[in-house]
């Protein structure tokens, strides 16, 4: 065994550089899950990130993007603007980051909620996309509360 | 074909034979030094997940080295004693106690995620050292271990007030940075990241941390032209993290600002660390991390079990 074993390491010893991996899950992959859907056109509505989080009592994490308005009034940590102000909470249910233990990343996505706010008119614009395909959620219920939670969000600190 | 008489291929075995041995022999004259310094500070830890360190990773990493006897035979004994070199250069069981509690549980994450990825134990040794194999019961009861040591205090003041006193800096800083700071190995902040595009989240519970990875332009493209292995040239990550701060009803936000990182793709530029540039920026100060511009060994020994997906960890997703 042991003459086996020496033969084998002088065998490795010859071929072995550094040693590659051909083994990442899902190698050269997109998250695929909690991707958007094309036609949503969300890149294109110039947004930038706010803020994120996480609930951990439903498993779902979730992004908040705004306008350029909310950007700016988010870096000085002031929300009265007399620019319209558009915000964006992207929702998703959490996966475990199958490339390290340790981690949880966006899996499938669950929801859109847009809300506009006028200054001016002092209102408050909410909508609802749900699902992997982003269908409108017809149903009003909570909106007010929805709206409210996404204005108590804080924006995270960058430098 | 030509034909070799008996006696003249005799010949030629006997003087291949003769040679290899001679080779052989002289290559035991000299050997490589392998010592066991003296054990400054064990690791400590659960019988069951110190007897599999023991096994699978004293070796090489660790003051307490079991060379076998066909460790000690040249040519092999040369790789063997570089193996234990590099080992204990980069985590050292023998002398756990130079790390920082914070650091201590950081490698040991990563240790499991090395193994878990199949980087390590290193192939060629677990090939002969059989024993070092790590079982997916073993791998188990590192994972139970960890989460153990690992947890983050809901409401947890010194957090709150580290975000709140950066809230503060935040209103009150003038103007813009003036000079960038520079990482060792050249690559500079960028103070844009935050305009970018983010490609992905991640709740870091091994490390309390929350973190958005953020994309520019070029890897945007990429990521719609789903060309992302490898990422074309001018690609660039910033990876944002944060304390993690938790309220009790289980509600996670992102709290003090711990670090930006950065990646950038440049294959001539940065031949060493496989066509990447790296670097990290730490505290509202962005102290560039690292001491010596050897700092992106660590950065790409972290990244290298993901060779086939171009050392790169996040998943991107597309908006």
């Amino acid at each position: 065994m042991k003459t086996v074993s020496f033969v084998l390491l002088i065998a490795s010893f010859m071929v072995s550089g550094c040693a590659d991996h051909k083994n990442t899950p899902e190698a050269g992959e997109l998250n695929a899950k909690a991707s958007l859907p094309a036609d949503f056109n969300f890149s294109k509505m110039g947004f930038k990130i706010i803020t994120s989080m996480v609930n951990k009592k439903s498993g779902t994490m979730a992004t908040l993007y705004g306008n350029d308005s909310v950007k700016a009034i988010a870096l000085v940590g002031n929300r009265k603007s007399r620019r319209t102000s558009v915000f964006a909470l992207i929702t998703w249910k959490q996966q475990a980051d199958k490339r390290w233990i340790g981690g949880n990343i966006p899996g499938d996505l669950l929801s859109v909620e847009m809300l506009k706010v006028d200054p001016d008119k002092n209102i408050g614009i909410y909508s609802r996309f749900k699902g992997a395909c982003l269908k409108v959620d017809t149903d009003t219920l909570g909106q007010n509360a929805r709206a409210k939670y996404i204005l108590s969000l804080k924006p995270s600190i960058m430098f | 074909m030509k034909v070799i008489p008996k006696k003249a291929f005799r010949f030629y075995f006997f003087a291949f034979v003769v040679t290899g041995a001679l080779v052989f022999g002289a290559l035991q004259i000299k050997q490589p030094v392998i010592t066991n310094p003296p054990v400054t500070g064990d690791i400590q830890a659960p019988a069951e997940v110190k007897v599999i360190l023991r096994r699978a990773c004293y070796d090489c990493h660790s003051n307490e080295t079991n060379l076998r006897w066909y460790d000690k035979i040249a040519p092999v004994s040369w790789k063997v004693a570089a193996h234990i070199k590099r080992g204990r250069e980069l985590m050292n069981f023998s002398e756990w106690n130079k790390l920082a509690p914070v650091d201590q549980k950081a490698k040991l994450w990563e240790c499991l995620n090395q193994i878990n990825a199949g980087a390590m134990p290193v192939k060629d040794y677990e090939t002969v050292h059989t024993s070092s194999k790590v079982s997916e019961q073993d791998l188990n009861t590192l994972k139970n271990y960890l989460n153990t040591i690992t947890g983050i205090t809901p409401m947890d003041t010194a957090k709150l007030n580290a975000r709140d006193k950066q809230y503060e800096l935040l209103k009150n800083r003038a103007t813009a940075i003036t000079s960038l700071p520079k990482a060792l190995n050249g690559v500079e902040f960028i103070p844009d990241y935050k305009n970018w595009q983010a490609i992905s989240t991640t709740e870091r519970f091994d490390n309390g941390t929350m973190r958005v990875i953020f994309g520019n332009e070029v890897a945007v493209k990429a990521i719609k032209d789903h060309q992302i292995n490898p990422w074309p040239k001018g690609t660039v990550f910033a990876k944002v993290a944060w304390d993690q701060v938790v309220d009790n009803n289980g509600n996670i936000t992102t709290g003090a600002f711990k670090q930006v990182e950065f990646m950038i793709k440049d294959k001539e530029k940065f031949v060493s660390t496989h066509g990447w540039g790296f670097a990290r920026f730490k505290t509202p100060k962005l102290v560039p991390y690292g001491k010596t511009v050897m700092f992106t060994n660590e950065c790409i020994n972290c990244h290298r079990p993901l060779s086939d997906n171009d050392f790169v960890f996040t998943q991107p997703i597309k908006n």
